[in-house]
């Protein structure tokens, strides 16, 4: 499909100009043949430009629309325009605030998973050659293939107060997913044993982009292997870091979600409702369409801004091999 | 370069209990699946009777069968059109020059950032409006779009490090465009796309937002949702067993996939797609 018809860049620029002179009659080239010639970017992006903006851009816009009606979901019943009620309605609600503090402490929670452990896993199996190190990979990337809402199952019965088998191998009988102070670290070392394969794997690859003459000149020059690591390594790891930092703090809620769904129901007493679960909570128990919609918006405003943030903050710290 | 016994001995000590977290839940799932309804709480880790009692039950229900093959179905068609149409626009990104091309790609690149939860209202009353609540396409277009800007940003990775010089010296050697293109290029393209179609199935295959949102019954449901149901009021009286063997059955088709390509996904992972 990708045939190299379209190897050549075309200087669209210059092509421009003789384009405009195409009014006149001996124009050597006619309006057809221009689009022709200056279409095939866009026709190989329509395709996707288009799933995109129907799919999930229309939406968006949907969500903000439906931010200012109160409507319970039902087709048959009413929107009724109530303007800012529901973003008044929203902030009035301690739940939010308590929801905003539980996702800092997911991210914060999730960031040993996804950066440091990784680090110190794939520093320590990239001394290991050969074969033994893919199936190390391999082992550790296991639980990303297994469906959340599987591993849920099977971490029900790690925790089970009486017959579980962290509380025998810890001598503990802690009820873990159903106390309110454990409950919510044992959904991020669920969600942790989850990704931390795929973060293995990413810093993984960061690590083998990395020019390795660095750290033999560095040798060279007498530092020891530690001071190579904390000097030259990390620093030109650092990229990929601040991927793994930005994955985490946006999709870690998101990917609590099928556990927090199968294993507490946002409980006990809401001490594992994030803001994810409490949008999704308002949406499909409560059916109150317009306050999960102003609770979309404002989370969608929240997460673009700490985006922009990070990106700019990793731009700043980030040291570029070339 | 000295480095202690010691030192040595911590780092492997990490190691292990890395692979001991990582793995133990795995393989706890499958004794679960293998044990009878009686042992089942044990807390052994080796079953002490063994029984594929479990595996005969799911495969008798249709609360597992149909959705295991609307699971098969929605993930592969999902998978496929998403890594063609990614295809598409990686190519025009990493090849081409055009103008627009950077807003396109924060187009479409952006939308990865948007959290899934405040989208699925909207989605629900769009479907519902056209009819689409409950079906195939109803699951397979929202898992497209949100699979896209993760294939487009790898493919385009990959098709950046490309030799597209080679193709051209190909032509000049007397091969045709599509020898060219079959024989030179899609060898050298496709750990990229073997690595983009299995991070795409990953997505689609254990997606829980959608498949609990946009679905109601056994027309489209998922194997992840309908486990949720399994849980709760079900048939089974104690559904552990049959939830640990529906979750080895769905498991182990993505494993053995992931393995037999595990070689070219790290290659095609190190080639560049996440390179900074």
């Amino acid at each position: 499909m990708v045939s190299g018809t379209f190897v050549e860049v075309a200087a669209p620029a210059r092509n421009r100009e003789a384009g405009t002179a195409g009014t006149a009659p001996a124009s050597r080239e006619s309006g057809w043949s221009r689009i022709r010639r200056l279409a095939p970017p866009y026709l190989y992006l329509v395709p996707a430009v288009v799933l995109l903006v129907v799919w999930t851009y229309q939406p968006l816009a949907q969500t903000f629309v439906l931010s200012t009606y109160s409507w319970n979901l039902v087709p048959s019943t009413p929107m009724v325009d109530v303007g800012l009620g529901n973003y008044e309605r929203l902030l009035g609600t301690p739940e939010l605030g308590r929801a905003v503090w539980r996702t800092v402490v997911v991210i914060l929670g999730m960031l040993p998973f996804t950066v440091v452990i990784p680090v110190a896993v794939a520093l320590l199996t990239r001394r290991v050659r050969g074969r033994a190190q893919g199936v190390y990979r391999a082992l550790v990337f296991a639980p990303m293939l297994v469906a959340p809402v599987a591993g849920a199952a099977v971490w029900q019965w790690l925790l089970d107060p009486s017959a579980g088998a962290v509380n025998r191998v810890l001598g503990t009988d802690v009820n873990w997913l159903n106390t309110a102070s454990t409950a919510q670290w044992s959904i991020i070392v669920i969600t942790g044993w989850h990704v931390v394969g795929f973060a293995v794997l990413v810093v993984t690859a960061g690590l083998a982009g990395i020019n390795p003459d660095y750290a033999a000149a560095a040798q060279v020059d007498g530092a020891s292997r530690s001071q190579v690591t904390r000097w030259v390594t990390l620093p030109l790891l650092s990229p990929t870091l601040a991927f793994l930092a930005l994955m985490t703090v946006l999709l870690s809620a998101q990917w609590t979600f099928p556990l927090i769904d199968t294993l507490t129901q946002g409980g006990p007493v809401s001490s594992t409702t994030n803001l994810y679960y409490l949008l999704w909570e308002y949406g499909f128990r409560s059916h109150d369409a317009g306050l999960a919609a102003a609770a979309g918006v404002l989370f969608f405003l929240g997460f673009i801004v700490v985006a922009a943030l990070l990106t700019r903050l990793a731009a700043r710290l980030s040291h570029h091999d070339d | 370069m000295a480095v202690t016994t010691g030192r040595k001995a911590r780092w492997a000590l990490i190691d292990v209990v890395v692979v001991v977290y990582a793995l133990f839940p795995v393989l706890w799932i499958a004794s679960l699946s293998f044990k009878t309804k009686e042992t089942l709480a044990d807390g052994n880790f080796i079953p002490r009777e063994w029984t594929l009692q479990n595996y005969a039950d799911i495969f008798a229900t249709n609360e597992f069968i149909r959705p295991l093959i609307n699971s098969l179905g929605i993930a592969t068609i999902a998978t496929l059109i998403a890594v063609v149409l990614g295809m598409m626009a990686a190519y025009a990104i990493a090849r081409l020059d055009f103008p627009g091309k950077k807003a396109l790609i924060g187009v479409s690149l952006l939308i990865a950032m948007f959290p899934q939860i405040s989208l699925v209202t909207p989605l629900f009353n769009i479907e519902s409006a056209l009819g689409l609540f409950d079906t195939w396409p109803g699951l397979i277009l929202p898992y497209i779009t949100f699979a896209l800007p993760l294939a487009i940003y790898t493919l385009s990775a990959f098709f950046r490090e490309i030799p597209w010089e080679l193709e051209k010296a190909a032509k000049m050697d007397g091969a045709t465009p599509g020898q060219a293109f079959w024989r030179v290029i899609a060898p050298l393209a496709a750990p990229g796309v073997f690595t983009t179609a299995i991070l795409v199935f990953i997505f689609c295959w254990n997606d829980f937002v959608f498949a609990i949102s946009l679905t109601s019954t056994e027309a489209s449901r998922t194997v992840p949702a309908a486990l949720s149901f399994f849980t709760g009021t079900s048939q089974f009286e104690d559904p552990t067993g049959t939830i640990s063997a529906a979750a080895v059955v769905i498991t182990v088709p993505i494993v053995l996939f992931v393995l037999f390509f595990q070689r070219r996904i790290v290659a095609g992972l190190t080639s560049g797609a996440v390179k900074g």
